[in-house]
C-alpha cells in the first residue's frame, strides 16, 4: 500500500516531463529564439571546416604560437580565428602545391577567407572576455585542451558554469553572477 | 517490467533534455568566417566609435555612432559640436531604427515594381533629357541642405543648363515667419540666435524650443539658466513641455501674444534703461508712437491679464541683465507671426540684449544659401505645366495631404516626379521613378545649421541594403547626359573628403566661433503694428499645433519606437489625440478617451480626446504630426492658427496610454523645494532589522536633477536602444506590457498657483534593501557587491514575485517574444541578451558598460576613474541631468549631487535605502 502510494506521484511527475519535453520541442521548433543556449556538456562531435585544418601540424610540429593566429586574444573579448591575409602570409611560400592550401588561394583571391567550422560555444547569454583570460596567465589549454596533439580539434572538457566557478574560486576572481551572465 | 522512480524520472529527464537539445541545435551559428583582409585597427567584438551628424531632423546635431563588427548599433552626441554638446533627442536616439527598418527599401522602382539599378538610372537620365529637350525646369525639391549637398544640387543644375536656383527647400517645421520679422525690425538677413545659458531671465512667446528647433541645444541652455538661478515664463496656450520646465505658465486670449510683447516693450521703453536711452532719438520716437497705445491697462484688457502682471513681467525682464524674449513658436504662429517677431526684436532691443544673448550670425557666403526658388513658386509653375521634370529628395510633401494641397496638385501636372527616399512614403508611392537612398549614417554628406558650424556626416558602416547615394545618382545622370561642366569627376564622396582634413573628421566637423554682425533698431521697425488684426474667424476653437519631439519632422515617424515610448506629458503611445480643457470638453460632452471630429475648412479629423488642465480653455490642441489634415494649404510651413470645429461622435476610442495616473495623492514623490530655501528636511534614518549592506568597493548610483530635467525622453528611447528592449506594439502596450526599463512619470496637478507639470524618470532604484530580492524564489534578482540589483536572466523562472513586490513598478515581464527580422537582428547591441518570453527584466544600470569600463581600467592596470563609466541614459540627457558614478567616492560627481540639500530616495519611508537619488525641483513655492 504504501509501496504503491509512492510510484504514483513519480509516475505523475515522470509523464509530465515527457509531456513538457515534447510541448518545448514543438515550441523551439516553432519560435526560433536566438538566446536560448546551447549544450555545454562537453565532447562535441568532431568536425571539419572548409579545408581539413591540422593544428598538430601548425601549433605542434612548427610549435607556432596560439596568439600568433588567434590574434586578438590578449587585446579583446573574442580571440579571433585566422584571416585569409593571415593564412596566405605563410602559405605564400609553404605547401603550396597541397590541395586545401589550392583552395584557400583561390578563396582569397575572390576577396574571402576559408569558413571555419565552429568548436567552443558559450551560450549567447554569457559575457566571457579572452584578453581578461590572457591577462591572468589562463593557459589556452585549460579550457580549450592540448590543441597542439588533436589532428581534428574537439571540446574534450565541458564549459559549465561549475568549471568556470572552480577556477575563479581558486583564483580568487569574481564570483559576481552578472560578471559573466550578461 | 518494474521501473523505479528514480529510474523513471532520469529517463524522463534524459528525454527532457534530448528534446531541447534537438529543438536547440539547429540555431546554432556553425561556422566562423572572418574577414578577408582585416583593417589593423578594427577587432572584432570591439567598439569603435565614429563622429558624424544626426539628421533625423533639421537641427543636424553631432553625433557619435559606436559601431560594432561593421554595423552601427547606437548613436550617442558629439560632446565637440556645439549644437549637441554630448547629447541627442528622442529623435536621435531613434534614428539608428532607420537603419534597420523591415519598411526601409533597398532598391529603386517604378510603377509597382522593383527594377535594376542600371534600368533606374536610365530612366533618371530619360526623364531628365526629356525635360531639358521641351525646354521645361528642372527642380529639386529638397530637405533643407547646408553644405556641399547643397552646393552640388546648384551646380548639377547650371551644368544642365538650368538655373541653380531650382533648388526648393521644403521644411514643413520651419519658422519662415522669423526671417520675416528680423527683416522688418533690423533690416538685416542674418539669423537671430538665442543663448539661453547666457541669460538670466528667458520669456518664451509660445516657443516650445525643447520640443523642437534644436531641442538639445536649448534643453542645455534652458538647464544651465535654471541652475545659476534664471527665471523662465512661458506664454503661450497649452502647457507644453517646454511650459512645463517654467517657472511660471502664462496663457492669455489667443492671438493677442502680439498686444502682451507691445505692451511689454512699452513699458521697458518708459523704464527708460541703458538700452533705450542709447537709442536714436528717431528710432525711440518713433517706437514711442507706435507703441503708445498699449499702455499696460489696455494690454491686460486685451490679453486678460492682469495689469500689475503685465507690469511686473516686464520689471522682471529689465532687471534681469541679460534677459531673453525667444518666439513666437508654433503654437501661437497665426498671421501676426512676423509683427510677433519684430515685436520680440523691438523688445529684446529695448532691454539691452541684442548681442549678449541675442546675436546675430551672418548668412553663408556659400551657393547653397543663395536665395532660391521658394515653395508657392514651385507650386505655381508647375500648376502651369512649366517643370518637367522633379526630383524630391528625403522629403515627402505628399505626407501632408491637404497641408500642401496646392503643391501636391501642381505635382501631378508634373510629367517626371523622381524621391530619392528611404522608404516607400506618400510621395513615393505617387513618383514615377523611386530611388532608394542610404541611411544617413552609410552616406558622406555634411551640414551647417548655423554660421560657424559645420558638421561632418561620415558613413559609419557599409549599406545594409544595396542602396545608392542620391548626390551620386544626380551626378550619374549628368553625365549619361554629357552636362559635367563644372561638376566633380569622381563620386560625392571624393568631394566631401576633399572638403575636410583628417583633424576635422576626427572632431567631428568645423566648428569655430563666429563674430555676429551688429544689428540695430531701425526706424521702421514695428512701421505696420497699426495693422495688426485679432480677430480670426469668429466660429470654431482655435488649433494650437502642437510641436512634439516625437514628430521632429512634422509627421508621425516611420520607426515605432519614438511610437511606442509614451508622450511624456499624456502617456499616450501608438495615437494621436485633441487636447481640451476640461470646462471645453464638458461644454462638448466630451470625455477624455472620446472620439471627437474636428473639422476645419481645408479638412476633417478624428482623433481621441485627451481632456486635461494643461490647456487654455476654448482651445483645441493637436500634435502636430496629426494636425496636417485641419491646416490650411499657407505657404512653406506647418502652423499658422486656424480654427475648428469640434464635437463628439459618440464613438470611443480607448487611449493606448500606460501609468495614467497622473496626480501624486498628496505624497512627496515628485519632491520641490522653495527657490528661497532650496532644502528638504533631514529625515532620521530609517530603524532596520537587517543589518546594512556592504559595498567593498564600488557602490554605484543614479542621480537625476529634477530642476534640469524636462521630461523628454530622450534616455528612454537610448535606453531601448542600447538594451534591446522590445517593441511590443499598440495592443501590448494598451495591455501595460510595455517593456520600458525607465519611464518618464509625470504629474498633471492643479494647485493654488495653477497647474504644473512634473517629470520623473524612473527605472530600478538599485535599493540596498530590495523588495524584489527578497521574493525571488530562483535566486535570480540579487545584490552585488557593488551596489547593483542584478538580474540573471538565466536563473528566472517568471513568477513575477519581484514585480509585484516592487514599489516602484520598474520591472517588465515578457509576456511573448518579440522576434525581430534579420536586418533588424544586426541593430541588436551584442553585449545585451535577447530576453526571451517568461522572464523579467529591468534597469541594469547599463551593467554592460560597467563590465567594460571595469575591465578596462584593470587591462590598462589603473584605478576606475569617475565618468569612465556612463549609462546610456545619462550619455544621451540633453539638459545633463544625471549623473552616474561611485557614490562611496566622495570625490566623484554622484557623491557631490547626492550631498546637495536637494537630494532625496523615492518613497524613502519605505527603507529600500535607493542607489538612485533624485534633486528636488526648485519652484517659487514648493508643494511637495
Amino acid at each position: 500500500m504504501r509501496a504503491r502510494r509512492r510510484r504514483r506521484p513519480a509516475l505523475l511527475l515522470g509523464a509530465t516531463a515527457l509531456f513538457v519535453g515534447l510541448i518545448a520541442t514543438i515550441a523551439s521548433s516553432q519560435t526560433p529564439s536566438p538566446s536560448t543556449a546551447p549544450s555545454a556538456s562537453g565532447s562535441a562531435p568532431a568536425a571539419v571546416g572548409e579545408v581539413a585544418f591540422d593544428h598538430t601540424i601548425h601549433a605542434g610540429k612548427y610549435g607556432i604560437a596560439c596568439l600568433d593566429c588567434h590574434a586578438y586574444a590578449d587585446k579583446a573579448a573574442s580571440a579571433g580565428i585566422p584571416s585569409g591575409r593571415k593564412c596566405m602570409g605563410c602559405h605564400k611560400f609553404v605547401a603550396k602545391e597541397s590541395p586545401a592550401i589550392q583552395k584557400l588561394a583561390a578563396r582569397f583571391a575572390e576577396g574571402e577567407s576559408l569558413k571555419w567550422q565552429r568548436v567552443f560555444y558559450l551560450p549567447d547569454y554569457i559575457y566571457f572576455s579572452h584578453r581578461m583570460h590572457v591577462r591572468a596567465d589562463v593557459a589556452c589549454s585549460e579550457c580549450h585542451g592540448d590543441v597542439a596533439s588533436m589532428k581534428t580539434v574537439t571540446q574534450d572538457r565541458p564549459f559549465t558554469m561549475g568549471r568556470c566557478l572552480s577556477c575563479h574560486e581558486q583564483r580568487n576572481a569574481t564570483r559576481d553572477c552578472v560578471g559573466c551572465h550578461k | 517490467m518494474t521501473t523505479s522512480r528514480r529510474g523513471f524520472l532520469g529517463a524522463a529527464a534524459g528525454a527532457l533534455g534530448a528534446n531541447l537539445i534537438v529543438g536547440c541545435s539547429e540555431r546554432l551559428p556553425r561556422y566562423l568566417v572572418p574577414s578577408a583582409r582585416p583593417s589593423d585597427d578594427v577587432m572584432p567584438g570591439v567598439t569603435r566609435l565614429y563622429r558624424t551628424v544626426c539628421r533625423g531632423c533639421a537641427a543636424a546635431c553631432g553625433a557619435t555612432a559606436r559601431v560594432r563588427d561593421g554595423r552601427a548599433i547606437s548613436l550617442e552626441g558629439n560632446p565637440e559640436h556645439p549644437l549637441s554638446g554630448g547629447a541627442l533627442c528622442p529623435q536621435g536616439q531613434a534614428s539608428i531604427e532607420g537603419l534597420y527598418a523591415p519598411e526601409r527599401i533597398g532598391t529603386p522602382r517604378a510603377g509597382s515594381g522593383e527594377i535594376s539599378w542600371e534600368q533606374a538610372e536610365q530612366a533618371l537620365a530619360d526623364g531628365l533629357r526629356k525635360a531639358r529637350d521641351a525646354g521645361k525646369l528642372i527642380v529639386l525639391l529638397s530637405r533643407p541642405e547646408r553644405g556641399s549637398m547643397g552646393n552640388l544640387m546648384r551646380s548639377w543644375l547650371t551644368a544642365l543648363g538650368q538655373k541653380p536656383s531650382q533648388v526648393v527647400t521644403f521644411d514643413p517645421v520651419a519658422a519662415p515667419w522669423v526671417g520675416e520679422g528680423t527683416r522688418r525690425a533690423f533690416g538685416t538677413e542674418a539669423t537671430p540666435v538665442n543663448d539661453l545659458g547666457a541669460a538670466r531671465f528667458v520669456l518664451s512667446i509660445g516657443h516650445d524650443f525643447v520640443d523642437e528647433g534644436s531641442p538639445v541645444e536649448h534643453a542645455r541652455g534652458l538647464a544651465d539658466l535654471k541652475a545659476a538661478g534664471g527665471r523662465f515664463v512661458y506664454v503661450g496656450p497649452r502647457l507644453s513641455l517646454t511650459a512645463a520646465a517654467a517657472d511660471e505658465w502664462l496663457s492669455v486670449a489667443p492671438g493677442t501674444e502680439a498686444v502682451l510683447v507691445l505692451g511689454l516693450a512699452r513699458a521697458v521703453l518708459d523704464l527708460a534703461g541703458p538700452a533705450v536711452n542709447a537709442l536714436p532719438p528717431s528710432v525711440l520716437g518713433a517706437l514711442r508712437g507706435r507703441l503708445a497705445a498699449y499702455d499696460a491697462a489696455s494690454v491686460a484688457a486685451r490679453t486678460g491679464l492682469a495689469a500689475e502682471a503685465v507690469q511686473s513681467l516686464a520689471e522682471g525682464f529689465v532687471q534681469a541683465r541679460p534677459s531673453v524674449c525667444m518666439g513666437p513658436g508654433r503654437a501661437v504662429a497665426g498671421d501676426n507671426a512676423a509683427t510677433l517677431v519684430e515685436a520680440v526684436g523691438v523688445l529684446n532691443a529695448v532691454a539691452g540684449n541684442l548681442g549678449r544673448t541675442v546675436r546675430f550670425l551672418p548668412r553663408s557666403q556659400e551657393p547653397w544659401a543663395a536665395p532660391s526658388m521658394d515653395l508657392a513658386e514651385l507650386t505655381r509653375r508647375a500648376a502651369a505645366g512649366e517643370v518637367g521634370a522633379l526630383l524630391v529628395h528625403q522629403a515627402n510633401p505628399l505626407g501632408f495631404g491637404m497641408a500642401f494641397g496646392a503643391l501636391v496638385r501642381a505635382m501631378e501636372r508634373v510629367p517626371f516626379v523622381a524621391a530619392f527616399t528611404n522608404y516607400l512614403d506618400e510621395t513615393a508611392r505617387k513618383a514615377h521613378l523611386v530611388l532608394a537612398d542610404h541611411h544617413f549614417l552609410e552616406a558622406w554628406s555634411d551640414d551647417a545649421p548655423r554660421a560657424g558650424v559645420t558638421g561632418i556626416q561620415q558613413p559609419v558602416m557599409i549599406p545594409v541594403l544595396p542602396t545608392r547615394a542620391a548626390a551620386d545618382q544626380l551626378l550619374g545622370a549628368a553625365r549619361a547626359l554629357g552636362a559635367t561642366t563644372g561638376l566633380p569627376s569622381g563620386t560625392f564622396a571624393e568631394v566631401v573628403r576633399a572638403a575636410f582634413d583628417e583633424k576635422s573628421l576626427e572632431h567631428g566637423g568645423r566648428f569655430a566661433p563666429v563674430e555676429p554682425e551688429p544689428v540695430a533698431l531701425g526706424e521702421g521697425a514695428l512701421a505696420a503694428v497699426g495693422a495688426l488684426s485679432l480677430d480670426g474667424p469668429a466660429d470654431g476653437l482655435p488649433l494650437v499645433v502642437a510641436p512634439t519631439l516625437r514628430h521632429p519632422n512634422g509627421l508621425v515617424p516611420q520607426g515605432a519606437l519614438l511610437q511606442e515610448i509614451p508622450d511624456p506629458l499624456t502617456r499616450i503611445s501608438w495615437s494621436g489625440w485633441a487636447e481640451l480643457h476640461p470646462a471645453t470638453a464638458a461644454r462638448l460632452g466630451v470625455r477624455t478617451g472620446d472620439i471627437v471630429a474636428l473639422d476645419a475648412a481645408p479638412g476633417h479629423a478624428e482623433l481621441p480626446a485627451h481632456v486635461t488642465p494643461r490647456m487654455r480653455e476654448g482651445m483645441v490642441a493637436v500634435p502636430i504630426g496629426y494636425a496636417a489634415p485641419l491646416l490650411e494649404d499657407r505657404g512653406p510651413a506647418l502652423g499658422f492658427a486656424t480654427r475648428v470645429q469640434v464635437r463628439a461622435t459618440g464613438r470611443k476610442a480607448p487611449l493606448i496610454s500606460t501609468r495614467e495616473d497622473r496626480s501624486q495623492h498628496g505624497r512627496p514623490i515628485a519632491r520641490e523645494v522653495s527657490r528661497s530655501s532650496p532644502k528638504l528636511p533631514v529625515l532620521p534614518p530609517n530603524p532596520s532589522m537587517v543589518p546594512p549592506v556592504d559595498h567593498p568597493v564600488h557602490r554605484w548610483g543614479l542621480a537625476i536633477d529634477l530642476d534640469r530635467c524636462n521630461g523628454c525622453g530622450a534616455c528612454v528611447a537610448a535606453c531601448y536602444v542600447e538594451n534591446n528592449n522590445a517593441i511590443v506594439g499598440a495592443l501590448e502596450v494598451s495591455r501595460g506590457r510595455d517593456m520600458s526599463w525607465l519611464h518618464i512619470q509625470s504629474f498633471i496637478e492643479v494647485t493654488d498657483d495653477g497647474t504644473r507639470a512634473s517629470f520623473l524618470p524612473v527605472g530600478c532604484q538599485h535599493c540596498s534593501n530590495a523588495p524584489c530580492e527578497q521574493v525571488c524564489p530562483a535566486y535570480a534578482t540579487y545584490h552585488t557587491r557593488e551596489g547593483l540589483n542584478a538580474m540573471v536572466y538565466a536563473r528566472c523562472v517568471g513568477t513575477r514575485y519581484c514585480e509585484n513586490n516592487c514599489p516602484y513598478s520598474a520591472r517588465a515581464f515578457n509576456f511573448f517574444d518579440h522576434p525581430r527580422d534579420a536586418r533588424a537582428r544586426l541593430g541588436l547591441n551584442p553585449d545585451v541578451t535577447v530576453r526571451e518570453r517568461g522572464i523579467t527584466e529591468k534597469c541594469t544600470l547599463c551593467i554592460q558598460r560597467i563590465r567594460a569600463g571595469e575591465e578596462q581600467a584593470k587591462f590598462e592596470g589603473r584605478a576606475l576613474r569617475d565618468g569612465d563609466i556612463v549609462p546610456a541614459c545619462v550619455g544621451t540627457c540633453p539638459s545633463r541631468a544625471m549623473a552616474f558614478g561611485d557614490l562611496k567616492d566622495p570625490a566623484s560627481e554622484i557623491s557631490r549631487w547626492a550631498a546637495d540639500g536637494r537630494a532625496y530616495h523615492l518613497l524613502e519611508e519605505l527603507n529600500t535605502q535607493p542607489g538612485v537619488v533624485y534633486l528636488a525641483r526648485r519652484r517659487d513655492k514648493a508643494s511637495t
